[in-house]
């Protein structure tokens, strides 16, 4: 058998030890995602203390629901808020799983030598970008944006196409969500699926470009549709 | 037989995206075309308690009208029963519609619960499945839609009302 068999070359164990202390192999999962929890959370919280204030919400119903009314709304909000934090990490996983699963289609696809595990650690570091996205977006609202109603923050563009886009009075209207997912900051998220894909598969950047496009991309696709179709279909 | 299932999963995909495209496309000019229609009251037909037909040519001519879309069990809805009866005297120039598609015997139990059965000017009607959205174009509860006295749509309220709201649309009885 061949000594190559039994061995690293000196530019083997170059490459792998360069590639153990990258970015994408920092770290245990489980703390990225304890992180990742974390940076969603406060966002969050920032969200509720800071931007959804009372006063937004008696601007915003005050002319069609009664004082009463809107107090009983809040306190009910108030006290079942917890429950969004609790099923934080559930949403977050379903999202990895997800993204992961189209990019692991992918990568069966192209039959690449990737199992699911090295994609979801990619997937699992690349959710920060999102997640201090979300971080930049409640910190945007809370110091800059001027909110007098609820509508305010529903149209709010979030650096994305709606920015360009005059909206009408129907603030539900079907083609504010599709204007919306096009953002500055999901534009960074493919980018970063790039170069993650790039630095597990070792490829070129043109080559996972188009990988990323067929199987995230796919799968985005399919999930704005579907967002469109509830959203028409049950009037959410 | 591996390379057919290759190509199979993404002309799969493809299919349901198209699908979903195609059926957004006529959910968009149903919409259009039912909120195009409700602009002017429509010309509809539901149910009395009573199970008798109610059709919107024997309402009052010259009269505003309110069209209720609610559920018995819904809360903002109960409390916007509640709050017809207690502000009777205010409202008797209004012709009110509350439309359901809950079944009879809920309906029965709010009409009774919030003395509806004893305000003239307020008909508790049932509808069938999909009907109420056939032509007003939504499901949502509560959802009000207040028309003027020439049966021009002239506010849509998405959820719970407080009656002072469709009041101040009348300035005048």
């Amino acid at each position: 058998m061949n000594r190559h068999s039994y061995f690293m070359t000196s530019q083997e164990l170059y490459l792998t030890q360069q590639e153990e202390s990258s970015f994408w192999y920092t770290g245990s999962n489980w703390q990225w995602f304890l992180l990742i929890c974390l940076v969603y959370a406060s966002s969050s919280f920032i969200n509720q203390t800071f931007i959804l204030s009372d006063s937004l919400f008696y601007n915003s119903y005050g002319e069609q629901m009664a004082y009463e009314r809107i107090e009983q709304i809040l306190d009910f909000q108030a006290k079942w808020e917890w429950i969004g934090y609790a099923v934080l990490p559930l949403f977050i996983s379903i999202k990895l799983m997800l993204v992961a699963l189209c990019l692991l289609a992918g990568a069966i696809w192209e039959e690449y030598k990737i199992g699911f595990r090295k994609i979801w650690s990619m997937v699992l570091r690349a959710e920060l970008g999102f997640a201090i996205a979300s971080l930049i977006t409640v910190g945007y609202l809370a110091l800059f944006a001027e909110l007098h109603r609820l509508e305010d923050l529903q149209t709010f563009h979030n650096f994305s196409l709606l920015a360009f886009v005059p909206i009408g009075e129907d603030i539900n209207a079907w083609y504010l969500y599709p204007l919306r997912v096009i953002s500055i900051f999901e534009v960074l998220y493919w980018v970063i699926l790039v170069k993650g894909m790039q630095a597990i598969s070792k490829r070129g950047f043109e080559e996972i470009f188009g990988l990323v496009g067929r199987s995230y991309g796919l799968g985005l696709l399919l999930w704005v549709m579907l967002v469109i179709f509830l959203k028409l279909n049950m009037g959410i | 037989m591996k390379r057919k299932l290759k190509y199979l999963i993404p002309i799969f995909l493809l299919s349901i995206i198209g699908w979903l495209g195609w059926q957004v496309q006529a959910k968009i000019q149903e919409k259009e075309a039912i909120e195009a229609n409700r602009a002017q009251l429509p010309a509809f037909k539901f149910e009395e308690l009573s199970g008798a037909t109610f059709a919107s040519t024997q309402l009052a001519p010259y009269k505003p009208v309110v069209v209720m879309f609610i559920h018995p069990e819904c809360p903002h809805c109960q409390y916007e029963a509640e709050a017809l009866y207690h502000q009777r005297e205010h409202h008797q120039h209004i012709q009110w519609l509350l439309i359901s598609e809950a079944p009879k015997e809920q309906l029965q139990w709010l009409s009774n619960t919030y003395k509806l059965d004893s305000l003239p000017n307020v008909s508790v009607l049932m509808s069938e499945m999909g009907g109420f959205y056939s032509f007003f174009g939504t499901e949502s509860l509560p959802s009000t839609f207040v028309y003027d006295s020439g049966g021009r749509l002239k506010k849509y309220f998405r959820g719970e009302v407080k009656l002072e709201a469709i009041f101040k649309l009348f300035p005048f009885p």
